[in-house]
């Protein structure tokens, strides 16, 4: 059986009336509709009335309900069959040249508060109301907060952070160590190999060698158990200029000596500042050592990396005293065993 | 007396490290890494990063370790620069 759509015209009820409001459909889309039923209510200026169906048949509305509508425009199609009858049928729509209207006073609104007339790109008829609302809704937008896009490198920082605490219960432990006995050792350290060995590559070559001593505290929990790993793969925690945080990992570091971690640790950093890191020196961590040396706060109590099963974090001293900190996933170990193992890396830091 | 390239060197440290012209000075008595509290371990890189670029020279990782004052750091640049 063919398509024979039949339109439902707005009438003109009000001799000056350009435009009614369409208030209401009484029908559903696609509703099997009768001749002179009701179908759907408009408001003119002076009444209020119900238009009939102007067929039997099946009618799709073309356009929803509060809206605005011109007179003598098609809102609806009444087709012979249950099938929406096809798009062109639309272009039987009385068209608006040029876009949406605009009626003397939302003219004078639109050049008194200088917004554009795309605003209302889709609308067939503009009101004072219309360009009113308009405005109320940009100040409210104005008012709400701006948000500022975070760097793709903080993004992937987010998501292991968030991760790490929705899912590792943190615990920690601290010691002191004094700055005199660290930095003789330090000072040792760097005449021994003519080289700028810091703190940090002092506190990666401690932690990886007390590590191997301390299986547990390079795994990956398990609902069932651990996942004790071979190698003692230490992540170095570095900040960017820009504030970003970058953990590029010594692979192996318990085999290392400082100088090689210190040479790693420089050669990563200079590789970040131009650029030029490859992905692979980011993988394979078991452990993290995190330090906010140089920057006047005393102590941190870092967010372990998912995966893992702790991280050693030192700042500056205070009082001539720096402050060892181990955070550690209470599932894995207790505090008598994270004691433990911090004590051991103390001890490698004073005495290797 | 400093050579050129040792002045060049102490100019680009003194940037870096946004020293006061005593720290400067103490710069050309050839002092460097061990007794500047500002020459942290990643503003040494800095340093390194900033002297590549100036003198179009590529410093290896073991010798950025080495490379600890002016002089050790212009040595270089005069052997390996182009």
């Amino acid at each position: 059986m063919g398509s024979y759509p039949v339109p439902l015209i707005v009438p003109q009820e009000v001799p000056n009336d350009e435009t009614v409001t369409l208030s209401q459909w009484l029908v559903e889309d696609g509703a099997k509709v009768a001749k002179g039923q009701p179908v759907a209510s408009l408001i003119f200026s002076k009444l209020n009335l119900e238009i009939e169906a102007p067929a039997d048949g099946y009618m799709f509305q073309l356009s929803p309900a509060p809206r605005e509508v011109r007179v003598s425009s098609s809102i609806a199609l009444v087709n012979n069959t249950e099938d929406r009858p096809a798009q062109p049928q639309l272009a039987e729509q009385p068209k608006i040249e040029g876009g949406a209207e605009f009626t003397k006073k939302a003219e004078a609104l639109l050049h008194e508060h200088g917004v554009s007339r795309d605003a209302f790109a889709g609308m067939q008829i503009v009101r004072e109301r219309d360009v009113l609302a308009y405005i109320e809704q940009s100040r409210e937008n104005a008012d709400a907060p701006k948000v500022t896009p975070l760097s793709k490198a903080q993004l992937l920082t987010a998501k292991a952070l968030s991760l790490s605490a929705a899912t590792i219960p943190h615990s920690f432990v601290s010691l002191n160590v004094l700055e005199s006995e660290l930095a003789s050792k330090l000072s040792d350290l760097i005449d021994m190999y003519d080289a700028a060995i810091t703190l940090t590559d002092m506190l990666v070559h401690a932690t990886a060698r007390a590590a191997r001593e301390h299986p547990k505290f390079v795994s990956t929990f398990k609902d069932d158990g651990l996942i004790l790993h071979e190698e003692v793969n230490v992540g170095v925690a570095m900040n960017l200029p820009d504030g970003s945080l970058v953990v590029p990992v010594v692979q192996n570091a318990d085999t290392q000596s400082p100088l090689e971690i210190a040479s790693f640790s420089r050669g990563s950093y200079k590789r970040l500042l131009k650029q030029q890191l490859k992905p692979s020196a980011l993988m394979g961590g078991t452990i993290t050592v995190t330090t906010l040396t140089g920057t006047g706060v005393t102590q941190i109590l870092p967010i372990i990396v998912p995966g893992q099963s702790c991280i050693v974090a030192m700042a500056d001293p205070f009082a001539g005293i720096y402050t060892l900190t181990l955070g550690f996933d209470h599932r894995i170990v207790n505090g008598l065993d994270a004691a433990r193992f911090l004590v051991s890396i103390k001890g490698n830091l004073l005495g290797a | 007396m400093l050579s050129p390239t040792q002045e060049r060197v102490a100019q680009i440290i003194a940037e870096v490290l946004s020293l006061s012209p005593e720290d400067a000075a103490s710069l050309r008595q050839l002092e460097g890494y061990k007794k500047l509290a500002a020459w942290t371990s990643a503003r040494h890189v800095e340093i390194i990063v900033a002297i590549e670029e100036e003198f179009q020279v590529e410093i290896d990782d073991a010798s950025i370790l080495r490379l600890k004052d002016v002089a050790s750091i212009a040595e270089y640049v005069d052997t390996h620069g182009r």
